[in-house]
């Protein structure tokens, strides 16, 4: 209805859309009151213990159980992060990460707590490690980090007295990996830029010199060729993958067929439901199939290994990864229960004769896909740990 | 004459005020922002009945209808205010991933398709298709804005005030 005679004010609309956009725009650019990183001397000491507590509320959904990765940030663990970094990251956030997840006191124990597990400094809570024994007065451990063993953290008891270097030895010699400053106790590389520190590599030394080192870590040929399997690939596994890739592998399938089972109940397709939930029993136990939904043939998205493997059969994932540390066994259990529910409701939702029937099984399953990814990362973790060997005087 | 203003202080003087109610500057937004996208969802549903639409689905006379849905504006526009906030001047523009990148070009837009409606519903001729364009683009902008924050904090971090 327009108004007699009065011109339509398109400018005064358009240009007010334009105008505002712009100007919250050009704000923020601007980002006036972006905090700064506090200084260094301004992050107050840190409490670990009750860091810990407050990463595991907010920051271990992304960053995974004890910063070991899994979720969408980065894994935390041997990223050498120093408190004030982490103090700086949590204050101002980063790319996906929200500013201002915890201020004052609480920040500074999350990034005691952080600096710890990166072996940036402080001392990680005493729960870490399965593999370090208290050792005696000249001691320290060896880890193996990265996903394909190319890094190193080298952690010593007391600090190198002088500058000290950390060697690897092997057939075709000895390399230089890393030096030790004076009066430090721990040195992290990322990536040595050798590949694999498993592949022709008998012991690690750390000392003064090559020739006289103060401490060795011997790495047993049966020790190596097991990190070999874990880590960079395993003959016995489908298309020869470490027994890590094809395990995460295996949890991401399990998990896109949770979504696409959830998916099939809301579109109401009875037959895809009961498909999906067959899938659930095969990603579980693995080959041989079994043909739970009654279709004539039996299906199997995964790769015919099976998360916990066929019952009295070639051992699954879970076992392999449990045989490799006390911890790794730990976390197993956790995850063994949360595949084995998933599992039994898919063998419930894979005969199911109804729809409407298909909800407290569809449920059940959708439910535990964030727990699938947490006890995973947890077992992920432990298995990474078990990377480390003791250093001992030669 | 400007007076020097520790920002770090805003920041973390916001921070607190938030922290006051919720675990979290960011939880505390992602709730303000839920608010808003209900107060919205109420804007769509009376400017829908004041079309002559859902007729049968609300039985509220006119009069009463348009007051609802001004006030449920007012509000909405009130509960934007601290989210606009933080994410303006504290987390400014960014484009780290899809998510983020979307939600700062849309978050960028949304006051000015505000203000452009404003226009259209003073002046009362413009063609009758503007209003609805004008205030359905504000209510999409406004949920793309709430999945790609909001949505994705409770389902990715945490879920809880
Ligand atoms: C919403 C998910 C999310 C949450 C919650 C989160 N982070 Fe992050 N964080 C990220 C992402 C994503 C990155 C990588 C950002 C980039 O580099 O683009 C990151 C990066 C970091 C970094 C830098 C890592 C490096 O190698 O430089 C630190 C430190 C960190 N986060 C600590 C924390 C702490 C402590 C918390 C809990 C207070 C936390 N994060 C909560 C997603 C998250």
């Amino acid at each position: 209805m327009p108004e007699e005679g009065r011109p339509r004010r398109w400018w005064l609309l358009i240009g007010l859309f334009a105008v505002v956009s712009l100007a919250v725009y050009g704000i923020a650019r601007l980002q006036p009151f972006e905090p700064s990183a506090p200084p260094a001397a301004a992050v107050p000491a840190g409490d670990a213990a009750n860091g810990e507590t407050l990463f595991v509320a907010k920051c271990a959904g992304c960053h995974g159980q004890g910063g070991a990765g899994g979720g969408i940030g980065p894994a935390l663990v041997d990223t050498g992060l120093d408190a004030p970094s982490v103090a700086g990251v949590i204050a101002a956030g980063r790319g996906a990460m929200p500013a201002g997840l915890f201020t004052g006191q609480d920040a500074a124990d999350v990034a005691a707590y952080v600096a710890g597990i990166s072996g940036g400094g402080a001392t990680p809570p005493a729960t870490t490690g399965g593999a370090t024994t208290p050792a005696p007065a000249a001691g320290g451990t060896v880890q193996l980090t990265g996903d394909r063993l190319t890094g190193i953290r080298v952690r010593l008891d007391q600090p190198a007295p002088v500058s000290w270097g950390v060697w690897a030895e092997g057939p075709a010699g000895t390399r230089r990996l890393a030096s030790i400053p004076p009066a430090s106790a721990l040195v992290v590389v990322d990536d040595a830029g050798l590949g694999p520190l498993v592949q022709g590599v008998d012991r690690f030394t750390v000392g003064p010199t090559a020739d006289a080192p103060a401490l060795t870590a011997p790495l047993g040929a049966d020790e190596a060729g097991r990190l070999r399997t874990l880590f960079i690939g395993d003959p016995d596994l489908p298309d020869g993958a470490s027994t890590l890739d094809a395990a995460s592998g295996q949890v991401a399938v399990m998990r896109d067929h949770i979504r696409f089972l959830v998916l099939a109940r809301q579109e109401r397709n009875l037959a895809n439901i009961r498909f999906h939930g067959e899938h659930m029993v095969n990603l579980a136990y693995g080959n041989p199939p079994e043909d739970v939904d009654g279709n004539g043939d039996p299906s199997n998205p995964g790769d015919g290994v099976g998360l916990l493997g066929p019952e009295g059969g070639r051992p699954g994932y879970t076992a392999r990864l449990a045989a490799t540390g006390p911890e790794a066994a730990r976390e197993a259990d956790a995850f063994t229960l949360v595949v084995a529910e998933i599992a039994t409701a898919g063998r419930e939702c894979g005969a199911i004769a109804t729809v409407e029937a298909s909800d407290a099984c569809v449920a059940t399953i959708g439910d535990r896909s964030g727990e699938l990814r947490r006890t995973w990362a947890a077992l992920r973790t432990g298995a990474l740990r078990s990377a480390t060997i003791a250093l001992e005087a030669p | 004459m400007s007076a020097y203003v520790p920002t770090a202080d805003i920041a973390s003087s916001y921070a607190d005020a938030m922290e006051s109610v919720f675990s979290s500057a960011v939880a505390g937004k992602a709730w303000f922002a839920t608010v808003a996208v209900v107060l919205a969802v109420v804007q769509i549903l009376t400017a829908a009945r004041m079309w002559g639409k859902l007729s049968g689905l609300i039985r509220l006379p006119t009069p009463t209808v348009q007051r609802i849905h001004r006030w449920s504006g007012r509000l909405a526009l009130l509960f934007t205010l601290p989210v606009v906030f933080h994410c303006v001047t504290i987390l400014g523009f960014q484009s780290g991933d899809t998510r983020v990148l979307v939600h700062s070009v849309v978050g960028s837009f949304l006051y000015g398709i505000f203000a452009a409606k404003m226009v259209a519903i003073r002046e009362h001729n413009f063609p009758s298709w503007v209003i609805p364009v004008a205030g359905g683009s504000l209510f999409a902008g406004l949920v793309v804005l709430w999945v790609t924050s909001s949505y994705w904090y409770f389902t990715e971090v945490n879920f809880g005030i």
